[in-house]
């Protein structure tokens, strides 16, 4: 027996080949937004993952440092390093920030980490490490800037000696690590206009401008602005210590909050990115219905086509099953010509997007099992034209 | 060609390039891609290693100069910016009362020195006495041995010589305590004229008016600063170094300083004093840095860059620090061995100038390293050899 | 006679009660393999009705058909699977060619035999075998749109013929045709019939090829009289 399906094709491959472009095209979109969710995910995981932390000890009552802005004393870190467990503790700090680079900003995390600490970036592209206490910087290669290239974070200029790649925060802007004074600097000093604002408010206040004790207004000018702050202190637990013992211990000092990377995990994925999820869910759902209801319309309308043809396949004794296996498996091919489509349009423009797309085999898999199980049901629209038909009509007359 | 069999070649062949394209997105997506890294072998070096750290422009001797009790200032003699000598009257603080009590002072020793003098005619008055005195009772001693006078007339006449004895006695302690008043209050008076002194500030030593704090007419009090010198050579930089990163601090290392002001130039100077004191909120090493030749327009206050040269080590073993991974809290780097890569703990020394570690143990001259990755490792990952992994090259 | 078909008392009503139309009222008729045999009528006499209970396209109301010696329809139907009987044991030949337009010549013909089971092989060399006969054979591998419509007709009649069927009913083949090629076509019809042994029966009212039957069936209202024809040979 030949294939009906597969002549009929041949005979009207150009509709066949654009309808299944232009379905390719929908099911690649389809498949990015599931990359993107994807990306999302592993942006998150990244974070986790590259700070090198077991723990992450941030302020108390809070959901920091990543999803909720939090403070430490830091010296804390010290008091951390004595309890039983902890291999090492470092402190880190991140901000997000707008990073000025010749004439253009570029929105970047900036982390401020101490070299051989958990913080650091694990491994670099190009360039070497930092080698002086301020004023260097590793960045992520997404920012765009190159080896040697001039940054500006607020007072000071940075080199960029060595380039990074997948260190992004959890909403996807690149980092940049630069040392901690540095970034404690960065985050917590004033700029200039405030400064001045302050030191003339003080001097204006007679219980700290007080005649009597010279110096007084100075030290508290500069107690002022000095920075002792950090967002987070990273903890490495020691081999076979369990992390969450260690976090039930922190936790009792009562002005500091500890998450294991399970807890953090929650944080991000099921808080931060919960929103983005639906949204993307939704956005799924929309554009299955969607390719759904082309698939169902092509196939209709092709069918609808050969209704004369159907009705003399009926007469001369073709049976309702094998019509209708025709037009299955035309629906079929389209949906699998679709997702041929579609699979290398979103391999091959995922790198454009300015997000991590993050595309799996297993996504594709499921996305193949989607479409055909979506081309099938499309076809019953067309089925069930079909098998109206009454052989009759081809007798006319 | 029959069209049909044409059209079904044609399909054919779109077939067929188009599962080409489908596994080419197949195995270049995702998890399944090989991980691409550069390799650099272990060489021997020598390395220049040095020390960064961020300064402040000092002043090795700062005077502040103010008076030593509360007063209000009646004059400032100098402006910022102007050299003065050893000595020069800067300001003046308001004496007040001073010079009325400095004359009052002056009016009692001088009363005093009166009192001295009728101390000293009273003295005379008296030893005139005595001398009439003693020659009487000598006089009427011997004639009352020689009896022409009674004996209760002569024991009057030695009392007389007694009593003007004691009458000199008591005019030289009057003398005497009149001279002490006159010294007390002579030293009270110079006391007055010190504290008069007092209120003119002079400067200690040859410098430049860095600072005027006080205006005529403000109040200041005890040890508040009037006027602030600094003697202009002794302007160095007083540079924190990362206590971690501290290594080979001593005296006499080269510097190069680069100040805000003029970030293009390196000035050269050499470390004068390391102290003893170091910071440790900050967990920093304080360093003095002297210039060799200092710069024309230097403020106190600027910030500066300075690197230490640290003195060459002999040529040892190193890699790129690229290579150095952390892995447990322990360094290490990945060696290239075979399929999939091999780690390695080792010891790290020095670190250079130029980006690259000294490594002491853990690996030989020649081994392949692994510099730069695209994720991280592990020891099943499957690499791929390439030779740069950035399009700009390095 | 066993072969050939055979209708005894065939009714058809449409519709209930007052309404009801009788479209054949009582139609007896009987064609011998090998004849070719007319039916002819004006429209809405029926011809059509008899010609889709004749195809077991519709049911009839009453009566009894016999097909090629087997009883299909004796006040109902006898086989259970009407496609089948269709398949392979009615041919038809229509107005209009109507060829599947995205088959070739060759597996528009075959396309029957493989539908009842046989090899593509197999089926193919009868197509081409039928092809031969009528004379089309050259145009083996066009598609339908390629040939002219006197080669479409013939391919038809081919298709009608692939699964050996003992009867073919053709609906008016010749209606669009000139009398040089509705003569053709008749000329065919009766060769096939011949050669095949098939019974078959034409509805027409083409003028030009009511001569050329030896029998025809006159229909009006639903009823049938038999009447024999002039059977002009034709050459």
């Amino acid at each position: 027996m030949i294939s009906l399906a597969g002549r009929d094709i041949l005979h009207s491959w150009g509709k066949f080949v654009l309808t299944g472009l232009g379905l390719g095209l929908l099911i690649g979109v389809t498949l990015s937004m599931a990359g993107i969710y994807r990306g999302m995910v592993d942006d998150a995981m990244a974070l986790l993952n590259n700070s090198g932390a077991d723990l992450w000890v941030v302020q108390k009552d809070t959901q920091g440092p990543y999803a909720e802005s939090s403070s430490l004393r830091d010296d804390a870190y010290r008091g951390l390093l004595g309890l039983p467990g902890v291999a090492q503790a470092a402190n880190v700090t991140y901000l997000t920030m707008q990073v000025r680079h010749g004439e253009t900003d570029e929105r970047a995390m900036v982390v401020g980490f101490e070299p051989g600490q958990p913080g650091e970036p694990a491994y670099l592209v190009a360039g070497r490490r930092l080698l002086r206490g301020h004023y260097e910087a590793i960045a992520d290669v997404k920012t765009g800037l190159k080896l040697g290239s001039r940054i500006r974070i607020r007072r000071h200029d940075y080199d960029v000696v060595g380039l990074t790649r997948r260190m992004v925060s959890s909403g996807g802007d690149p980092m940049i690590f630069i040392p901690l004074k540095d970034a404690q600097e960065a985050q917590f000093l004033k700029d200039n206009d405030a400064l001045v604002s302050d030191r003339a408010r003080n001097a204006a206040n007679p219980a700290l401008n007080r005649p009597g004790v010279p110096g007084l207004l100075d030290a508290i000018n500069a107690s002022q602005a000095s920075n002792h702050n950090v967002n987070a202190v990273l903890v490495r637990v020691a081999e076979g210590y369990p992390a969450s013992v260690l976090a039930q211990e922190i936790r009792r000092w009562k002005h500091l909050q500890a998450y294991t990377r399970e807890q953090m995990e929650e944080i991000l994925i099921a808080k931060l990115i919960a929103t983005s999820a639906r949204q993307i869910g939704m956005f799924l759902a929309i554009l299955t219905i969607v390719s759904a209801a082309i698939v169902a319309f092509i196939i209709y309308t092709m069918t609808l086509g050969k209704i004369r043809e159907i009705a003399v396949l009926k007469l001369i004794g073709t049976r309702n099953r094998t019509i209708a296996g025709m037009i299955l498996q035309q629906a079929m091919g389209l949906g699998l010509i679709g997702f041929v489509v579609g699979k290398i349009a979103a391999t091959a423009w995922a790198p454009a997007f300015p997000k991590y797309v993050l595309l799996l085999p297993g996504d594709a898999l499921r996305g193949l099992v989607i479409v055909m199980v979506v081309c099938m049901l499309a076809s019953t629209l067309a089925i069930r034209a079909a098998l109206k038909v009454d052989p009759a009509a081809a007798i006319g007359g | 060609m029959n069209t049909a069999l044409k059209r079904r070649l044609a399909f054919i062949l779109a077939g067929v390039l188009l599962l080409a394209a489908f596994a080419w997105a197949a195995v270049r997506s995702g998890p399944l891609a090989p991980i691409r890294v550069t390799l650099a072998s272990v060489s021997r070096d020598e390395l220049q290693p040095n020390l960064f750290g961020i300064g402040v422009v000092e002043a090795r001797r700062t005077y502040n100069v103010g008076p030593t009790a509360a007063g209000r200032v009646r004059r400032v003699a100098v402006d910022v910016g102007d050299v003065v000598r050893a000595g020069q009257l800067l300001a003046e603080i308001d004496p007040v009362d001073l010079d009325q009590r400095l004359a009052s002072s002056t009016a009692a020793v001088a009363r005093a020195r009166s009192a001295v003098e009728t101390a000293t005619a009273q003295l005379a008055d008296s030893a005139g006495r005595r001398e009439v005195a003693v020659a009487s009772a000598r006089r009427y001693d011997e004639l009352g041995r020689q009896g022409f006078v009674s004996s209760s007339v002569s024991e009057v006449k030695s009392q007389e010589q007694k009593s003007a004895e004691a009458q000199v006695a008591a005019a030289t302690a009057a003398l005497a305590g009149s001279r002490q008043d006159l010294a007390r209050l002579d030293a009270e008076r110079q006391g007055v004229h010190q504290q008069r002194v007092n209120l003119r500030l002079l400067a200690p030593a040859a410098g430049i008016v860095a600072a005027r704090d006080a205006e005529p007419g403000s109040t200041v009090v005890a040890g508040q600063a009037v006027v602030r010198l600094i003697a202009p050579d002794s302007l160095w930089v007083k540079v924190r170094l990362d206590q971690s990163r501290s290594a080979g601090l001593r005296v006499g290392l080269p510097a190069d300083i680069v100040l805000r002001s003029l970030s293009g130039q390196a000035l050269k100077g050499k470390v004068a004093r390391v102290e003893m004191i170091s910071d440790s909120v900050t967990e920093e090493r304080i360093a003095q840095i002297s210039f060799d030749a200092l710069p024309a327009t230097l403020s106190v206050g600027e910030m500066a860059e300075v690197t230490l040269q640290l003195p060459t080590g002999k040529p040892a073993l190193s890699i790129p620090s690229a290579a150095l991974r952390m892995r447990g809290g322990k360094p290490g780097v990945w060696l290239n061995a075979g399929d999939h890569p091999r780690f390695a703990a080792v010891r790290i020394g020095a670190v250079g100038a130029n980006g690259r570690i000294q490594v002491l143990e853990g690996l030989q001259q020649g081994d392949s390293v692994i510099v730069y990755t695209e994720r991280d490792l592990a020891e099943d990952s499957r690499i791929q050899v390439v030779p740069s992994l950035t399009a700009s090259g390095t | 006679m066993t072969e050939g078909i055979r209708i005894e008392g065939l009714s058809k009503r449409y519709g209930e009660g007052e309404t009801a139309v009788d479209a054949l009222k009582d139609v007896n008729m009987h064609i011998a393999p090998g004849e070719v045999v007319g039916l002819v009528g004006p429209s809405g006499s029926g011809k059509t009705t008899l010609l889709k209970c004749l195809g077991a396209v519709i049911e009839p109301t009453r009566g009894r058909m016999t097909l090629g010696g087997e009883v299909i329809y004796d006040n109902a139907w006898k086989t259970r699977d009407l496609r089948m009987l269709r398949r392979d044991r009615i041919g038809f030949v229509f107005q209009a060619p109507y060829l599947i337009p995205f088959l070739d010549v060759t597996d528009n013909v075959a396309l029957l035999p493989m539908l009842a089971g046989r090899g593509n092989k197999e089926a193919r060399a009868r197509a081409v075998e039928l092809l031969h006969a009528l004379d089309v054979a050259h145009r083996a591998r066009a598609q339908p749109s390629e040939l002219s419509g006197g080669e479409q007709q013939r391919v038809s009649i081919a298709r009608a013929l692939a699964n050996r069927p003992p009867v073919i009913l053709a609906d008016e083949p010749t209606a669009p045709l000139d009398s040089e090629r509705a003569l053709a076509v008749m000329r065919i019809l009766n060769q096939m019939a011949t050669q095949y042994q098939t019974a078959i029966i034409v509805v027409t009212h083409d003028e030009k090829i009511i001569p050329t039957f030896n029998r025809i069936y006159h229909i009006r209202d639903g009823r049938t009289v038999e009447e024999a024809g002039e059977g002009k040979t034709i050459l």
